[in-house]
């Protein structure tokens, strides 16, 4: 080896790592903010970048893949996918490959929920109308006979034959993974883009997901809302560093009060009624949008205990906040996670 | 062999005066600024032991139970006494920006301004 | 001359120059002049000697010497810091040495400044449990190139000098011998 090349080289590398450190300290990153209405939802995404990379554009991709999805995945707009297949229940039908492969991911971690959740819970959700925030409280009779349609046991999807068949009766929903599966959108929109933005925050009705870095930070503090408080008040913040996607499923999003007894509308899909629990909310962080949503509403519906082996499974992290508000994390997320309210105690 | 090697070629003394040159450089970017709402983390051995605002209006002496005595007055703070040899700490005198810090390696002390807790990026909902 | 009692006196020589240096060092007002926690490091002239002309474990142990000295004057937290500063340079500076033809004393001199430097802000850093010390990097980056310089300035002056009085000592004794 030929030394003294080598220490020449090495000082030049020093020289050079010092001009680099000089070059992008002073550097500060633009960043560029785009809110929209989609899905049903506030859709916002907020990008930064250093240079000229053109974040208004990548923004615009986002919003417009966003709202592209509502006719893949909605239940109840006629011109969707899903729509019509619901329509067809009971026939073997040809559809899009994304779709079926939004269905075979949601179906393979609700398989894991003891039957409290399923792909197929149209029947349910309808019939108490928390898709269409007409609520009201069926019959007994009513929910009994709903029951049986929302099991996914007959539901049959081929990814190789791009199939879908719903049993007749059965209608699938995706509204408890749209708003992840639309962060996982932009988050793809992202990272396909021509443009070298250095990061991005992207909020779909409350399903978050982060990317990259900002300025000169590298973690992202994303706040967990105060489940008792405003939209806007959070009780604690946790840290995500690069890619990351945070949910929460709580029983405050869709409510209404009858005869002074409170009904939210996530429901157990073995009783037909809204799950009975000391939780308020939980907040999940996992790998993709679509995981971070299925896995809170699930989280919630089975308590922390069951959920700790699926959490782990699926590398996933949650924040349960109960009734008392008494806070309990997973341990992976120690300390990442911050309370910043007193009012709330850790557990 | 030893009386071949020269004191540095001028391609070496270009080096070296390019290292000194984007050194001073970095040492003039990466000096701190002046920020709202700073606050002086104190840690002995890695544990934060006190936290200081800069924008308190009352001074305030403070001494720590390894017996150093750190000074806070006008909104800078800095190592006033240490029982360490060489009292480095003390003569970095007082710090008032967000990035600057003081150490007293042998009382395992050190005194770093941070600026105020950022504020979230996103809520979920 | 023999050569083993050549390199025993030489090596006693310069342990004891590395100390005074030291010492002299420590009497001198730096401040205002170096930024704290900066040293001029003169001594590294006795280690960096050592290194071109006793080889690697003189050098490290003239360094191991040094932090005896500096832990006994000065404390356990000194002794720390010298000798994770004085190994880094001194290895540093023998590799150099040792592989490098061209690379002249002063580069050489800059060099061992720096990891001296960064081995001591490492040692500190693990001592206080915080990276906050980085704060001094800058500083101490600078007065390492500075110093550094100066040293191997200096070494680049004395070594032929010695050398000639070493060789004169030499062919002295070889005249005599006949």
């Amino acid at each position: 080896m030929n030394f003294r090349k080598a220490s020449a080289l090495i000082l030049t590398a020093l020289c050079l790592l010092l001009l680099l450190n000089c070059c992008t300290v002073p550097t500060k990153s633009r960043s560029y903010q785009k809110s929209d209405i989609a899905m049903g939802s506030a859709v916002s995404v907020k990008l930064y970048a250093l240079g000229d990379a053109d974040t208004e554009q990548v923004a615009q991709q986002m919003i417009t893949k966003i709202k592209q999805l509502d006719t893949l995945i909605s239940k109840n707009d006629e011109n969707a996918f899903l729509y019509s297949l619901n329509q067809k229940s009971g026939q073997t039908l040809e559809t899009d490959p994304e779709l079926i492969d939004y269905i075979i991911k949601t179906k393979e971690v609700y398989a894991l929920s003891d039957s409290k959740l399923s792909v197929t819970s149209g029947a349910l959700t309808e019939l108490w109308g928390f898709d269409t925030d007409n609520f009201r409280l069926p019959e007994e009779a009513e929910i009994k006979k709903a029951i049986p349609f929302c099991s996914d046991e007959g539901l049959t999807v081929s990814k190789k034959n791009l199939t879908v068949f719903v049993p007749e009766g059965g209608i699938i929903n995706l509204g408890s993974v749209g708003k992840g599966i639309a962060c996982d959108k932009a988050v793809e929109c992202f990272n396909y883009s021509s443009q070298s933005c250095q990061g991005a925050v992207i909020s779909v009705g409350g399903s978050i997901a982060v990317i990259g870095s900002h300025d000169k930070k590298q973690d992202w503090t994303v706040g967990i809302r105060n489940p008792f408080g405003e939209v806007n008040d959070y009780f604690g913040t946790l840290t995500v560093s690069g890619t990351g996607f945070v949910s929460t499923s709580g029983s405050y999003e869709k409510s209404f009060n009858l005869d002074g007894k409170s009904y939210h509308h996530i429901l157990d899909l073995t009783t037909g009624y809204p799950v009975e629990t000391e939780l308020v909310s939980v907040s999940v962080k996992a790998d993709s949008g679509l995981l971070s949503d299925a896995l809170s509403t699930m989280c919630f519906v089975l308590g922390e205990e069951k959920s700790k082996d699926i959490l782990n499974r699926y590398n996933a992290q949650a924040v349960f906040v109960y009734k008392d508000k008494s806070v309990s994390v997973t341990d992976g997320i120690k300390d990442a996670f911050k309370i910043v309210n007193g009012e709330f105690k850790p557990i | 062999m030893n009386e071949q090697r020269k004191l540095a070629s001028p391609l070496q003394a270009l080096l070296i005066l390019l290292l000194a040159a984007a050194a001073t450089a970095f040492f003039f970017i990466t000096r701190p600024d002046r920020q709202d709402g700073a606050v002086a983390v104190i840690t002995v051995k890695g544990r934060v032991v006190k936290e200081v605002s800069l924008s308190a209006a009352e001074d305030e002496l403070i001494t720590l139970d390894n017996g150093v005595v750190i000074e806070f007055t006008d909104g800078k703070i800095g190592f006033k006494e240490s029982g360490c040899p060489d009292k480095i700490c003390i003569r970095t005198g007082m710090l008032s920006k967000v990035g600057e810090s003081a150490a007293c390696v042998p009382e395992g002390t050190v005194i770093s301004i941070e600026g105020k807790a950022p504020d979230i990026d996103i809520i979920s909902y | 001359m023999k050569k083993t009692t050549y390199k025993i006196a030489l090596f006693g020589i310069l342990s004891a120059v590395a100390l005074v240096l030291s010492v002299l060092e420590s009497f001198i007002p730096w401040s205002g002049v170096m930024p704290p926690g900066a040293k001029a490091g003169f001594s590294n002239i006795a280690t960096m000697f050592a290194a071109t002309s006793l080889g690697f474990p003189a050098a490290m142990a003239i360094t191991l010497i040094k932090a005896l000295f500096a832990g006994v004057t000065r404390g356990f937290t000194a002794m720390l810091m010298s000798l994770s500063g004085g190994v880094l340079s001194t290895a540093v500076m023998y590799l150099l040495f040792k592989h490098t033809k061209r690379m002249g004393y002063m580069p050489i001199g800059v060099l061992s400044a720096i990891s001296h430097n960064a081995g001591q802000l490492l040692a500190a850093g693990v001592l206080v449990g915080s990276k906050a010390v980085l704060g001094y990097a800058p500083v101490l980056l600078i007065s390492a190139i500075v110093t550094g310089a100066v040293t191997g300035t200096v070494l680049r002056a004395v070594i032929p000098a010695i050398n000639k009085t070493v060789n004169n000592m030499n062919s002295y004794e070889h005249k005599g011998g006949r």
